[in-house]
């Protein structure tokens, strides 16, 4: 037996386009070429849309960043509240009730959706930009956990001596390496 | 950033190296078109060389008497190529004693003229995206400072800045441009967005425009000196 459509707040056709790069409505938005084909989920709540013009059904979270997650999309958003408002990976998996590698999953995915969707808008702007301003901001990568140096550390089995000679070395590169600039103060 | 809509425009991830300033300045470059746009920094060394490589044109040198060797091209700022710098004077402790400003392309003046019409400030000055630092400084846990909530890789930094810059420019309105979002200010959006306009935004990119834009990328940030030499049309 078929289950009963949940009837939410549905987006109109014209909000989506169609993905296929070899399609000539590609990325078109209220072409009209596209229409339900299906409904999908345990709900049947997510559409399946159909695009005339080069026949391929796709789902209309397809380039979304509730694509291929189970999880609602309050959450999905409550995540990303949380995280562009400066709560770490683990916080905002307490905050919203998922899993830490949910939320790992979530930044990932949406890294690289905003790097597409940035150039994007960027082909968009009509006006160029008239004043620019550049400048440098200092962020940190440590090493991983497993990796990091010093004595009895796990994964570096070296002597005294040699991590002190190592580490030397690495300074003087570093200080040869990056002499043309100023020092971060 | 582009400073009079506050739109952030690039975040580059990477060293303080000429490479990286360089980057960041061919993306520039391919949102601006043809007119260049005033550009202010601060006194990273890398940035007139970079500016030059992006922006600049061969320079042919002339030899003297026509004598001697042939003199090396160089490169020079197209013309209506305005850049100013802040320089920070600082004693042999670190303590700031006074702020200088200085023209590395174009006159003084009229960059101080810019500045003023578009009332950006008296003189040249990299406030605004400085002012910026400090709210992704806010709204990231990875840039906080004395965090252990650091990234251990790029590639979470990389989508974390990423994450930020969308939602700064589309969805969080800004003081200073009246309660709109830069990207309103810009012409981008007719309306503030909302985070969950932001999730349920379709984005399709094709793997062709992703070689389109790499190509377009390396054709900017290539030197006028190394692009190849167009070839002029014999009249028939």
């Amino acid at each position: 037996m078929a289950r009963e459509p949940v009837v939410t707040e549905e987006l109109p056709l014209e909000h989506f386009a169609c993905p296929n790069g070899e399609c000539g409505m590609f990325n078109r938005f209220g072409a009209g070429n596209l229409s339900v084909a299906e409904r999908m989920g345990k709900a049947k709540a997510i559409r399946r849309l159909y695009c005339n013009c080069c026949g391929r059904r796709f789902s209309e979270r397809q380039g979304t960043l509730m694509r291929y997650t189970h999880l609602p999309a309050e959450t999905v958003e409550r995540v990303v509240k949380c995280l562009t408002y400066g709560n770490s990976i683990e916080a905002t998996a307490d905050i919203c009730g998922v899993d830490p590698r949910s939320v790992g999953r979530i930044l990932g995915q949406g890294g690289r959706r905003a790097e597409d969707f940035h150039r994007l808008q960027l082909h968009k702007l009509e006006k160029p930009p008239e004043v620019v301003e550049m400048d440098e901001l200092h962020a940190k990568v440590a090493r991983p956990p497993g990796k990091k140096g010093g004595r009895g550390a796990a994964g570096t089995r070296t002597t005294g001596t040699n991590a002190l000679g190592t580490r030397a070395v690495t300074g003087v590169v570093r200080r040869v390496v990056t002499g043309f600039t100023w020092p971060w103060r | 950033m582009e400073v009079s809509c506050r739109f952030v425009l690039v975040m580059q991830l990477g060293p303080r190296t000429l490479e990286s300033a360089v980057s960041m300045l061919g993306q520039v470059a391919g949102c601006c078109g043809d007119k260049p746009p005033l550009l202010l920094s601060d006194n990273h060394l890398p940035y007139p060389a970079a500016i030059l490589q992006v922006f600049g044109r061969v320079l042919h040198r002339r030899r003297h008497w026509r004598r001697g060797r042939l003199k090396l091209k160089g490169l020079k700022a197209p013309p209506g190529l305005m850049a100013g710098v802040v320089v920070k004077v600082r004693d042999a402790g670190g303590k700031l004693l006074k702020v200088k400003t200085k023209a590395i392309f174009g006159r003084l003046k009229d960059i101080r003229g810019k500045i003023k019409r578009l009332k950006l400030g008296n003189d040249i000055n990299t406030a605004h995206v400085e002012r910026f630092n400090g709210t992704a400084r806010g709204r990231s846990a990875r840039l906080a400072r004395r965090t252990r909530d650091v990234s251990r890789r790029r590639t979470p930094l990389r989508a974390a800045l990423g994450l930020l810059r969308d939602v700064y420019n589309f969805v969080h309105p800004h003081a200073a441009l009246d309660g709109a979002t830069p990207a309103m200010a810009i012409g981008l959006a007719e309306a503030p967005w909302s985070v969950r306009q932001y999730v349920d935004y379709p984005v399709h990119v094709a793997d062709w425009q992703r070689m389109i834009w790499a190509e377009e990328l390396e054709n900017h940030t290539r030197s006028a000196l190394d692009s190849p030499k167009a070839r002029q049309l014999v009249p028939t």
